[in-house]
């Protein structure tokens, strides 16, 4: 059977994935080999997260990174520092 | 044996010198292995707390050697030479996260060997490692990117919202890139960086068609805008948390902006954009990390951001972006904290074509929206050759 296009499994699975407490998002990324696969940003990795993941989506494998909290890149200065 | 056990229990941290990679730690390597050897005791009974010590320099020839590869592993940072507890000299390998426990944890090979030419390796979870350089604009001699320009301005500069001062903090960005429109010309970056005060909260106001957009911002004038000016006045467009992406506009105020729209360290870009793919190289020109070059490591992205109501202010939403593309960002060398606005071109020497508007990140990733998505929200065009 022909594999689901990674984009439709992306999608697919955006609900169950981003419910998962610390998940920050995911994205597709290809192997030196140029086999796609899907990579789950998590803030911090643990072992509670990594079982609530799964280990691959619709034949695709899946890869934890953890990226810390992604934040707005604007920046601010406390006011009374010279 | 004895000596080894009363070191032990001594918790010998004291007095090791150590070779570092990257910083300066004092440490000591955990128990690895088990067997004493002829070079413990050597170790133990002489004074081996020197470069100089012939044990210690033999580990430092073997660090050297492998330091290379073992930087290659994700999340090692650095290696250093310090001693076992009981002794030995061993490799330090410098991880921002406890790499063995994630690996042991998902049933995968441990990632460090234990020994390299027959010295222990033993992992030292640092977290990341910071340089706490300061910085004063105009100081250096690289291209300054914080400091009030002489008008026209090229753009990859700081900027920002006049008023951006509230709950005792200013805040600011970068004025990345120049767009044209109906036979006009405006000025590009984040709705986080021009737009995003949306509550009279702690400065009694929210942004306004027409407010001015100054440069530098105000981070770069100690919050004092009479030392910026004014190069643009906003056009609201509301982009969040409404559409997929993270952009604002302004509309150029006469001879203040360059017309090529040329950007600091990068020069004028291609009216033309392009695609993102993955390890595309890509640079780009922002406030704070100045010309910085990464590549493209994923595609349809999907993430979550958190946004606040105005400067240093409460939660406003967070918003689910998708289509996203995904930057390698190792120690935010690519993006840091003010370079949101940045537009990314891809890395080439002349007219580089628009690849993303950068917006949000974290110390391992950025994340840019697609430049055509920014575009056709706004019904723009890029301003270049």
């Amino acid at each position: 059977m022909q594999k689901k296009p990674i984009d439709q499994v992306l999608k697919d699975n955006q609900k169950m994935l981003l419910s998962v407490n610390g998940v920050q998002g995911f994205y597709q990324g290809i192997t030196d080999d140029g086999v796609d696969y899907i990579i789950v940003m998590v803030d911090t990795l643990t072992k509670e997260i990594m079982s609530k993941l799964p280990d691959s989506l619709d034949g695709y494998p899946v890869k934890l990174e953890e990226t810390g909290e992604i934040k707005p890149l604007d920046s601010g200065a406390d006011k009374s520092l010279p | 044996m004895t000596d080894i056990f009363r070191v032990r229990a001594g918790k010998t941290f004291s007095a090791i010198v150590l070779f570092l990679t990257f910083a300066f730690l004092i440490a000591s390597c955990s128990d690895l292995v088990n067997e004493p050897t002829v070079q413990q005791e050597t170790v133990q009974s002489g004074n081996i707390l020197s470069k100089e010590n012939p044990l210690v320099r033999a580990a430092i020839n073997v660090q050297e050697k492998h330091t290379s590869a073992l930087m290659d592993i994700p999340e090692v940072i650095g290696t250093a030479v310090g001693l076992t507890d009981d002794g030995r000299p061993c490799i330090l390998v410098l991880t921002k996260t406890d790499i063995k426990e994630a690996a042991l944890a998902k049933r995968q090979a441990d990632p460090l060997p234990q020994k390299l030419e027959n010295i222990p390796v033993e992992q030292m979870v640092t977290g990341e490692i910071k340089a706490f350089k300061s910085s004063k604009p105009g100081t250096d001699t690289k291209t300054d990117h914080k400091s009030k320009q002489t008008s026209p301005i090229q753009l990859g500069t700081s900027g920002g919202w006049r008023y951006d001062l509230a709950n005792g903090y200013c805040c600011g960005g970068t004025l990345g890139s120049l767009v044209s429109k109906g036979g006009k010309q405006y000025i590009l970056s984040n709705y986080h960086v021009l737009e995003a005060d949306i509550v009279n909260g702690g400065n009694g106001r929210v942004a306004t068609n027409g407010d001015p957009v100054v440069q530098p911002g105000l981070i770069d004038v100690s919050c004092n805008a009479a030392n910026a000016q004014n190069v643009a006045s906003l056009v609201l467009n509301h982009s969040l948390p409404g559409s997929n992406v993270d952009a604002a506009i302004a509309e150029v105020i006469s001879g203040m902006v360059r017309t090529d729209g040329a950007i600091l360290e990068v020069g004028p870009i291609s009216s033309s954009t392009v695609a993102a793919s993955i390890n595309q190289a890509v640079k780009k020109s922002g406030r704070t990390t100045g010309l910085t070059r990464s590549k493209v490591s994923g595609l349809n992205a999907t993430v979550s951001v958190a946004y606040d109501n105005e400067c240093a202010g409460g939660s406003a939403f967070t918003k689910t972006f998708s289509g996203q593309i995904i930057i390698a960002n190792k120690a935010s060398r690519f993006l840091a904290g003010g370079d949101s606005g940045s537009l990314m071109v891809e890395d080439v020497a002349t007219n580089p074509r628009a690849v993303g508007l950068l917006f949000a990140g974290s110390n391992t990733l950025a994340v840019a929206n697609p430049i055509g998505q920014v575009l056709s929200f706004f019904g723009a065009t890029m301003v270049g050759n």
